[in-house]
């Protein structure tokens, strides 16, 4: 057996033995992973939020109650809001200030004369500044409901001014609207076209990909601690007066690296898929290439960080401020199709970000060819730092 | 007693400062990572959503629809055909795409058009942007309304469709009859009038709390190495005592904590202008009661692990899990109301929601209490068993 085998093997061997740290490398992911994707499955999905949110009328005529209980009565914005209704501006204003309501729309004392007047009307909503997303939202909903309230406005407005103009010139009778309260407008309608989507991703799929290709990385830091414990120990240094070269004991350290992260991908993979139902597509081959490629980068990694990190105190410091950061920019905690454009070039040098794309290529059934290109780059990134890695790489 | 407690806790300060690979991972990672975020997704207006609009009709009519659309300062149009459209929601490039068929124009004049919607049903993204597209619809609607109604000129000749809905239409400016402005509201202020305000606060509270976790974790890995490397044992043949020793290197850790604190503050006020300043004492509790809650889990979870591999292999996941599920990437608001419960077990969402309440929504000291006791309360807890679990030899 070539020697560097023979290293390799009693690496992962002693791995293995420390059956606390293998199971955690192993299994805590997978936990990881099972919150993350049970935890964010509903995002966005109506039956799961409930936003608390609010309208009050201080109006003393009765078109601001009718008007707030006409939005209340929208069955669409029940399954996604909390609505509740009030006429005490204070007393929601302080629920806004606490977070207890995430917006209210205020309705204001007045309202139904100026309308009747056809003055204008300014609604108001106030935000929380804790939730500025979802306040957002209603701050939307509001602006929809008084556009509805300003298009009555306007057909009035124009009914009326043609009753100005009556008096001098004889309008024909018939075909006027009774008046504004209840005019539906239903000359531009909106309609939504189904478009079949492409396989679609789900969360738990998306943070399976996502969580793997940034785990992977920290299966590399491993390594290095493996490394840099040995030099500390001296037995590199006992190992170079064997007869065993460098070549020997740096392929076989990386082989050892390279094999654990491919049990950890395997295990991800397999438990994913069995346990959490992950659909990882149908082309599993190409799943497989891209883990070992990321497996590989993981690799080159290690050597670099075995490199740089003279201490395991010092790994410690750099590994997760590089892991988190490629698998920031990588699309392992927010989707990357949520981040500017500029930050494209920063997430071209981070592996987690070519090994998530390609998983989720495949996840939506895309051809194999379309990750040729991100498993060369993955090795590619992976030769770089491997190399560096080497040219810097000290045994004693 | 205190002297020999705060020597060894200046000690540990001082092997981080002078190990500069540590020192990257206290302060260039947080730093970083908050830059890169803070400026990716720091104000909601600052990222456009991208939406595809084809126009299929080519008349004022369908003009003024993207001329509606391209006035949200929030989106952002791209002019693309049919085809184009329906592959980049398929693919979930974006999340809506809006198409003027053919014919619209016409449509209008006889009360029958229609805006189409190509909606990403996973997506999260459109349902903001619908009501924007509504409010449009509901425009074009009045205004043809208003234009239907015969109306004649001096001269006594009616005037023609066009004429008539330009005139209804002209009345949505400058201020349509019925507007709505967004107002944020802050305790005992009122802060601008801005539509949607900033995200700032949650991206800077969020990473503080997060790596506040990290670096007591890559504290608590010193004192196993320390124990690894045998000068724990060697400490305890000084005439010192155990409970000393521990209390020594758990201020050693808060300290680096508070440090770490104060700079990812300090960036958030600075370069962000997240008001991190305006009740300091109360800010500074809650994250004085964070800090020790988290430490008091780093010594807990050392104390279990019987080597630094495991711990190395546990740290990454306490503190991105921990982080996520206390809402330190997204707001607790949009997770399921069983997560929210859930956000309440961890230190990490008390530090949260403690955090939100003073710093976004600047209550004082009464909205800062049960957080700071929850996490005080643990962090006696976890402290106490950790210290008596932790093994120096």
């Amino acid at each position: 057996m070539p020697r560097f085998i023979h290293i390799a093997s009693k690496d992962f061997r002693t791995l293995v033995r420390d059956k606390a740290a293998f199971l955690i490398m192993l299994g805590m992911p997978l936990v990881l992973i099972f919150i993350l994707g049970s935890a964010l499955g509903g995002v966005g999905e109506s039956d799961t939020v409930d936003i608390p949110v609010g309208i009050v009328s201080v109006d003393t005529g009765d078109q601001g109650e009718q008007f707030a209980e006409a939005i209340a009565d929208v069955e669409e914005l029940q399954s996604v809001f909390n609505i509740e209704l009030s006429d005490d501006v204070d007393d929601v204003r302080a629920k806004v200030e606490r977070g207890d309501l995430t917006a209210a729309l205020v309705i204001p004392a007045g309202f139904s004369d100026a309308l009747a007047a056809g003055d204008p009307v300014e609604l108001e909503v106030l935000q929380d500044p804790g939730a500025p997303l979802t306040a957002g939202i209603w701050a939307g909903v509001a602006r929809a409901a008084a556009a509805n309230l300003s298009g009555g406005q306007i057909v009035r407005m124009t009914v009326e001014g043609m009753r100005t103009e009556a008096d001098i010139i004889e309008v024909p009778t018939g075909n006027q609207p009774t008046g504004p309260a209840d005019m539906a407008f239903g000359a531009v309608k909106v309609t939504q076209l189904d478009v079949e989507p492409d396989k679609q991703v789900a969360m738990i799929d998306y943070y399976a990909a996502g969580q793997t290709g940034m785990f992977l990385l920290f299966g590399a830091m491993f390594g290095a601690f493996g490394f840099v414990k040995e030099r500390r120990e001296q037995t590199l240094a006992r190992m170079l007066a064997t007869p065993a070269t460098k070549f020997d004991i740096v392929a076989g350290k990386s082989l050892g690296i390279f094999a654990v992260a491919a049990c950890q991908f395997i295990v991800l993979y397999l438990g994913t898929r069995y346990l959490f139902g992950v659909d990882w597509g149908p082309t599993p081959g190409g799943i497989m290439l891209v883990g070992l490629a990321e497996g590989f980068a993981a690799t080159g990694l290690a050597m670099t960080l075995s490199a740089l990190g003279r201490t395991e105190r010092a790994i410690g410091g750099i590994g997760p401020t590089v892991i988190m950061l490629f698998a920031a920019l990588g699309g392992s905690m927010i989707p990357v199709e949520t981040m500017p454009s500029w930050m494209a070039p920063l997430q071209s040098i981070s592996p987690v970000y070519w090994a998530v794309g390609a998983f989720l290529d495949l996840m939506r059934g895309e051809a194999f060819s379309i990750i040729l290109q991100p498993v060369a780059v993955l090795f590619g990134i992976g030769a770089v730092l491997f190399g560096f890695g080497l040219w810097r790489l000290r045994y004693e | 007693m205190i002297r020999k407690i705060l020597s060894i806790g200046w000690l540990n300060v001082q092997q981080m400062v002078r190990n500069p690979a540590e020192l990257v991972g206290v302060l260039l990672l947080p730093v970083a990572l908050t830059l890169v975020f803070g400026t990716a997704f720091g104000s909601g207006e600052e990222r456009p959503l991208t939406i595809p609009v084809v126009d299929e009709d080519g008349t004022a009519y369908s003009a003024q629809v993207l001329d509606l659309l391209g006035e949200e300062r929030s989106f952002e149009l791209v002019d693309v055909d049919r085809a184009e459209a329906e592959r980049r929601i398929r693919e979930s490039e974006n999340s809506l795409a809006i198409i003027v068929p053919e014919g619209f124009g016409e449509g209008v004049e006889a009360g029958d058009a229609q805006i189409q919607v190509m909606r990403d049903p996973t997506s999260e993204g459109g349902f903001a942007a619908m009501a924007v597209v509504e409010g449009i619809a509901v425009r074009m609607s009045a205004n043809a309304a208003a234009a239907n109604i015969p109306s004649f000129d001096r001269m006594g000749r009616e005037a023609p469709f066009a004429e008539r809905y330009g005139a209804a239409d002209a009345l949505w400016e400058p201020e349509p009859p019925v507007s709505v402005v967004g107002q944020t509201v802050v305790a005992s202020e009122v802060r601008g009038d801005a539509e949607f305000a900033s995200n700032n606060t949650q991206y800077s509270t969020g990473f503080t709390v997060m790596f506040i976790m990290f670096v007591t974790f890559g504290g608590a890995s010193g004192i196993l190495e320390e124990r690894e490397q045998g000068t724990l044992r060697r400490l305890l043949i000084t005439p010192n005592r155990k409970t000393v020793l521990i209390t020594g290197k758990i201020f050693g850790i808060v300290i680096t904590a508070v440090l770490q604190a104060a700079i990812l503050v300090g960036i958030g006020a600075l370069f962000f202008g997240v008001p991190w300043g305006k009740d300091p004492l109360v800010v500074g509790l809650l994250l004085l009661s964070y800090i020790l809650s988290v430490t008091g889990l780093a010594i807990l979870v050392s104390a279990v692990v019987r080597s630094r591999d495991q711990l190395s292999g546990l740290m990454p996941l306490l503190s991105v899990g921990l982080a996520m599920l206390g809402g330190s990437f997204w707001p607790l608001q949009i997770v399921s109301p069983a997560m929210q419960t859930i956000a309440k077990f961890t230190p990490t969402g008390w530090a949260m929601i403690g955090l939100t309440d003073v710093v976004a929504r600047n209550q004082g000291i009464e909205a800062a209490a049960l957080p700071a006791l929850v996490m005080l309360g643990f962090a006696a807890v976890s402290m106490g068993i950790g210290a008596k679990l932790l093994k120096f030899e």
